[in-house]
């Protein structure tokens, strides 16, 4: 339950009606081209590898990318002295071999760059997972009047019992697998504009997608051995009658890593109404050990994950799916492969 | 500084005793006294000016409506000028000490007296006080009013020296005080939230109110509780002679005042009320969750007063406003609230039983009980996380003060007790079977004790001081439970090492001091004089919130072990004049001030429902200063002023080295703009349509913006470094209103008159805040481009009209 959050809705909400404002495109100016190093990495009692990014950050305004640093050496130990440093897979990835995270251990990631910098993160335990009670899809029609298409969606819920002991944290996410039947899309800008010929697939493929961008936390402060009750998770459209395949995970994570994304949530999701909190420099968990002046951005987290796989079963009695966009041109001749990678796989996930 | 300073004043009072015995060789002088009242209402006229020509001696009617002046055996030609009010000229005989009481007529737009304000025509240059304005209802009525509401706050924004965080922020800024540092009075009652609808219209119903004064600087020492200003309402007297009702249907409100005599010139009462109904405005938005949802408020105002003997009265004030809002859990989506409905309430309901003595024509005594309550709510309705939190501040006070009235003397002194009981916030759960855990924080209680005592004497012709002193005292007083830290440093809850119980009625904390308001005023020549002021004033309570503007839920907080009270010291230096016969009125201000204990957030502080909010927030000293330049024209076809203020707030917080904000560097308030101009202008075309329009310029509030970005998580983030370093593009607006008054000559009893106003006339896209995105789709998103927004509130020009009638 995030109360903060709901205040700021409604009054943003309230005062942007009455006035019947407007948001527009705005250029600030920024040009600043400091860059920080940024550290994004996990471990988790699942089973590994883990993975570390090292990234630079990069001018605000800008499309620019910043290369990660060069000549980076990462180090993922334990309180028990298990130590072991990570295969770089280059532009800043860094993978583990052997580490398998334990419950109840703590993790400290530390990043050597050159001779002279040392950075290193926090402690971070892997804390005792705490199981998924109930999923379920409640139909959410969409009302008349809306300038959606008619429909609705279906919106993905979660139980849970938070145990009795104080200070447990929650961060959910899912990753959605969709069956896909064209591999290949192909726009060209035709005599009577832009056309667009997809090609089938050559084998049953599986598209991945990781829910970037979701940030659904939760806390026991006020809720302590009581239930988890009607967790939002995420939302499909009601567009096809086929299944939407879900990997849903509930993960305890640390009170840092809590505040982190809790504050990382609250900026991203500013509407600019003078009653939001205003944005601040949001500190992570990982420092320059020698010079306190240099800025790390990211975090290293570790946490205790459940994991539920969880079928969206699209169907409502006497509602058809309402079908999306223009189809595009079929070719059904050619086919084209479907790569393995980040996000395709030719794999049915676990647990379908 | 203050040792040079404390020369400097009595210096100059040696030179004005001797100067002052001088003057004073008149031989057989009479002591003239009366009131000056409305001829048919009989309304007792506040600040209206009592001038004897022959002698050039112009005194004002106090607080309670009486005069009273020395003059020399003789012939005189008074003359009463009042605002509002026709000129008249009373031929007076002095042969002995008398009582006149001075009826005047209220004036129907006559072309060639339409007066601003309330002020005495030279009283810019004849009072002591400085950083004062007075507005009258009248004045504000002529403006143009949002939405068609004529409101007392969004009227105060166009003085010199008051700012705003941004339209519809609630509350003001006066010379770098935050909003909670100022006093809000209606008739003696403090307001804790001004503001309906968020921040878009202030709870005072223009119908009730009769006038305010702003106290920027020079503030008299019978008020105080406060670090920045005073802003004092009085509501109209309940003194009708006969049955009456006026009436108003606006676009946003609407309202009713009803007012009759119980008792013929004995007891008489009004009763005015006001109600929104903009929920039918909602319906109109394209946007869904708008529609579906509900905002509304009302007000009641009503006063009594008795005439109970020729020597006593008693007057009762009472108050409430409520504010509803009501949203659909669509709205919520984002918000991970498994609810169904939101609703947000906020109401104040206050109470002023004052009994007025007059022991003789010089001597006269006031004795008040004032009880104010202020709540707020966020109530989630429905399903097993429904819970209402719930969160007030209750003021009781007992005030008693005496009026010592000599003609160029007068003494004000007595003495306050004020309760605090302020309820920072509990969470209960109202389900059956609720799945949350109620959390109820501990009433936080203080006692505040003063004692005052103000003399404006006249130490000459052209020399006036006003020497006042005022002591309080404050203490924290238990039940509590006050958190003890490692090495006595609150940074951070980790440092708690137990929690110290306190019984009822006991000790916790308590503070103290001296607040001396000193004022001069040296008269140049009859056109012009120089002002100085100091005063000195300590505040006990405070609001402590991690938003850009408070919320009406925004936390109380007594000073208590963790949280000082705050102090705040303010000089102020000015010249008037006056040209043309008082008809162009010139005024320019200078001050510094600093402020001990200001207090701000953390970054990514989190101050709901927090048991220490102490770790949370950091107290610093704020050092403002600041000039003021305002011109006035007061009477003729043309009237107006402008006004053009330079200011600066900035925050330094650096208590030790775990306690600091923005690195201990000094940053800029939330809502420091420093260049801000204003000019007010009305054209009364006849003695019916007038129009006006108004200009408001400000420079753009401080924000932070991002210095980089960075991809976490599958997110863009925007990084942020230093507090407020830049700034919101600058602000301006252009008002209209077109007033067409009743016809005062018409026989019929419904007088009906019309008010037009257009707010943002040339449709300005004025930033209300700038902002940043960055997308997420879902998408790779390493060159995903980060996005800079500007929401203009008022992205259009707003018309709006209000029928208004009187039976």
């Amino acid at each position: 339950m995030n109360i903060n959050i709901l205040k700021k809705t409604v009054i943003s909400i309230t005062v942007i009606w009455l006035l019947g404002s407007c948001v527009d495109s705005f250029d600030a100016g920024l040009n600043t081209n400091i860059k920080k190093l940024v550290v994004d990495g996990e471990i988790t009692n699942k089973p590994g590898p883990y993975r570390v990014t090292l990234q630079q950050s990069s001018p605000f305004g800008s499309k620019d990318f910043s290369p990660p640093p060069f000549n980076a050496i990462v180090i993922i130990s334990d309180n028990l002295g298990n130590t072991e440093t990570l295969t770089d897979l280059g532009f800043g990835v860094f993978e583990t071999k052997a580490t398998q995270g334990v419950i109840g251990r703590t993790y400290t990631l530390e990043v050597r760059i050159g001779d002279k910098k040392i950075y290193k993160s926090t402690p971070q335990i892997i804390k005792k997972p705490i199981p998924i009670d109930k999923i379920y899809t409640e139909y959410i029609p969409f009302k008349e009047g809306s300038n959606v298409y008619i429909g609705g969606e279906f919106h993905v819920f979660l139980d849970a019992i938070d145990p009795s002991t104080n200070g447990d944290y929650y961060r959910w996410n899912y990753t959605n697998f969709d069956q896909i039947d064209y591999c290949l899309k192909i726009r060209s800008n035709g005599d009577s504009g832009p056309i667009a010929i997809q090609y089938r697939c050559c084998e049953t493929c599986w598209e991945v997608n990781p829910c970037l961008g979701c940030i659904y936390l939760g806390s026991d402060q006020y809720q302590n051995g009581k239930k988890i009750n009607k967790q939002f998770i995420g939302k499909f459209p009601y567009n096809s009658i086929l299944p939407v395949f879900l990997q849903i995970e509930q993960k305890s994570i640390t009170k840092d890593n809590y505040f982190y994304w809790k504050e990382i949530d609250s900026q991203i999701n500013n509407s600019g109404g003078i009653f939001d909190t205003p944005p601040a420099n949001i500190q992570g968990n990982i420092y320059n050990i020698t010079d306190p002046n240099d800025q790390v951005l990211g975090f290293f987290t570790a946490s205790g994950v459940s994991t539920i796989p969880y079928r969206v079963i699209r169907r409502v009695e006497g509602i058809q799916p309402a079908i999306l966009g223009v189809i595009d041109f079929r070719n059904q001749a050619t086919c084209s492969p479907c790569v393995e990678g980040l996000y395709r796989t030719r794999n049915k996930p676990a647990g379908f | 500084m203050k040792q040079s300073f404390t020369i400097l004043v009595i210096s100059l009072l040696f030179l004005l005793l001797q100067n002052s015995s001088f003057s004073q060789k008149n031989a057989e002088t009479f002591a003239i006294s009366g009131k000056v009242v409305d001829e048919k209402t009989k309304e007792i006229l506040i600040g209206a000016s009592i001038t004897f020509p022959e002698i050039k001696k112009t005194v004002r009617s106090n607080a309670i409506g009486n005069y009273y002046i020395k003059v020399p055996k003789g012939n005189y030609n008074v003359k009463v000028s009042y605002s509002g009010y026709t000129k008249a000229v009373f031929p007076v005989q002095v042969t002995k000490a008398e009582t006149f009481i001075l009826e005047i007529v209220e004036k129907v737009s006559e072309l060639e007296e339409v007066e601003v304000t309330t002020e005495l025509l030279d009283k810019n240059i004849s009072d002591v006080k400085m950083g004062l304005t007075k507005l009258n209802i009248k004045t504000l009525k002529k403006l143009p009013a949002f939405m068609g509401e004529v409101d007392v706050i969004r009227s105060i924004m166009l003085l010199p020296g008051v700012t705003t965080v941004g339209e519809g922020a609630t509350g003001f800024n006066v010379r770098g005080g935050g909003i909670d540092q100022n006093l809000v009075l209606m008739d003696e009652a403090p307001i804790f939230n001004s503001s309906h609808l968020m921040g878009l219209f202030s709870v005072f119903n223009p119908d009730a109110v009769k006038d305010l004064s702003l106290y920027r600087g020079g503030v008299p020492a019978q008020y105080g509780g406060r670090a920045s200003s005073v802003l004092d309402i009085k509501l109209k007297d309940a003194n009708a002679k006969k049955f009456g009702i006026q009436g108003g249907i606006g676009i946003v409100a609407s309202r009713l005042i009803i007012e009759a005599p119980i008792i013929k010139d004995k007891l008489s009462f009004f009763v005015a009320g006001r109600g929104s109904f903009s929920d039918f405005l909602f319906n109109y938005s394209p946007n869904k969750n708008i529609r579906d949802t509900k905002a509304n408020f009302y007000d009641v105002t009503t006063k009594i007063e008795a005439k109970i003997s020729e020597k006593d009265r008693l007057f009762f004030t009472g108050y409430r406003g409520k504010d509803i809002f009501k949203l659909a859990s669509d709205s919520l989506a984002v918000s991970e609230i498994n609810s169904s409905s939101t609703i947000f309430d906020w109401q104040t309901t206050s109470g002023t039983l004052k009994y007025n003595h007059f022991f003789n024509k010089s001597f006269s005594a006031n004795l008040s009980a004032v009880s104010s309550l202020y709540e707020a709510n966020i109530i989630n309705p429905e399903g097993s996380n429904a819970f209402k939190l719930n969160s007030g501040i209750l003021y009781n006070s007992l005030k008693m003060d005496f009026f010592l009235e000599f003609p160029n003397n007068r003494i004000d002194f007595g003495a306050a007790a004020i309760k605090y009981t302020i309820s920072p916030g509990s969470l209960n759960p109202t389900a059956k079977e609720p799945e949350i855990n109620g959390v109820y924080l501990r009433k936080e209680n203080g006692i505040e004790l003063a004692g005052f005592i103000n003399d404006e004497i006249e130490l000459g012709k052209n020399i006036t001081l006003m020497a006042g002193l005022r002591y309080s005292y404050f203490q924290a007083n238990g039940p509590a439970e006050v958190a003890q830290y490692q090495g006595n440093n609150p940074s951070d809850s980790i440092l708690i090492t137990g929690y110290k119980t306190y019984n009822k009625g006991e000790r916790i904390a308590n503070f103290g001091g001296l607040e001396p308001r000193i004022a001069l005023r040296v008269g140049l020549n009859e056109n012009t004089s120089i002002k100085l002021s100091y005063n000195k004033m300590r505040q006990y309570i405070q609001i402590i919130s991690n938003t850009t503007a408070a919320l009406p839920t925004a936390r109380w907080k007594i000073s208590d072990v963790y949280t000082k009270p705050q102090i705040s010291d303010q000089i102020s230096l000015g010249i008037f004049k006056n040209l043309k016969n008082n008809t162009y009125e010139f005024s320019g201000e200078v001050y510094y001030k600093t402020i001990e204990n200001i207090t701000d957030y953390k970054d990514g502080a989190n101050l709901l429902l927090l048991k220490t909010p102490e770790n949370s927030i950091v107290q610093g000293t704020g050092e403002a200063y600041g000039a003021e330049i305002m011109v006035k024209k007061s009477t003729g076809f043309f009237t107006g002023w402008a006004s053009y203020t330079y200011s600066q707030i900035l925050l330094t917080m650096n208590r030790d080295s775990t306690q600091t904000i923005n690195n201990g560097i000094a940053y800029p308030a939330n809502f420091n703009k420093p260049h801000s101009l204003n000019l007010v202008t009305s054209f009364q075309l006849d003695k019916r349509n007038n129009i006006s329009f108004n200009y408001t310029f400000s420079e753009g509030r401080p924000i932070t913006y991002p210095v980089d970005k960075y991809f976490v998580g599958g997110i863009y983030v925007p990084n942020y470094i230093n507090r407020n370093q830049n700034k919101i593009p600058n602000y301006s607006r252009v008002d209209f209103a077109f007033t067409i008054e009743p016809d005062e000559k018409s026989k019929k009893r419904w007088k009906s008159s019309w008010a037009f106003n257009v707010y943002n006339l040339l449709s300005k896209r004025n930033a209300y805040s700038i902002f940043f995105k960055t997308k997420n789709n879902n998408i790779v998103q390493f060159y995903n481009r980060a996005n800079t927004y500007r929401l203009s509130v008022f992205g259009s020009a707003i018309p709006s009209i209000t029928y208004n009638f009187k039976f």
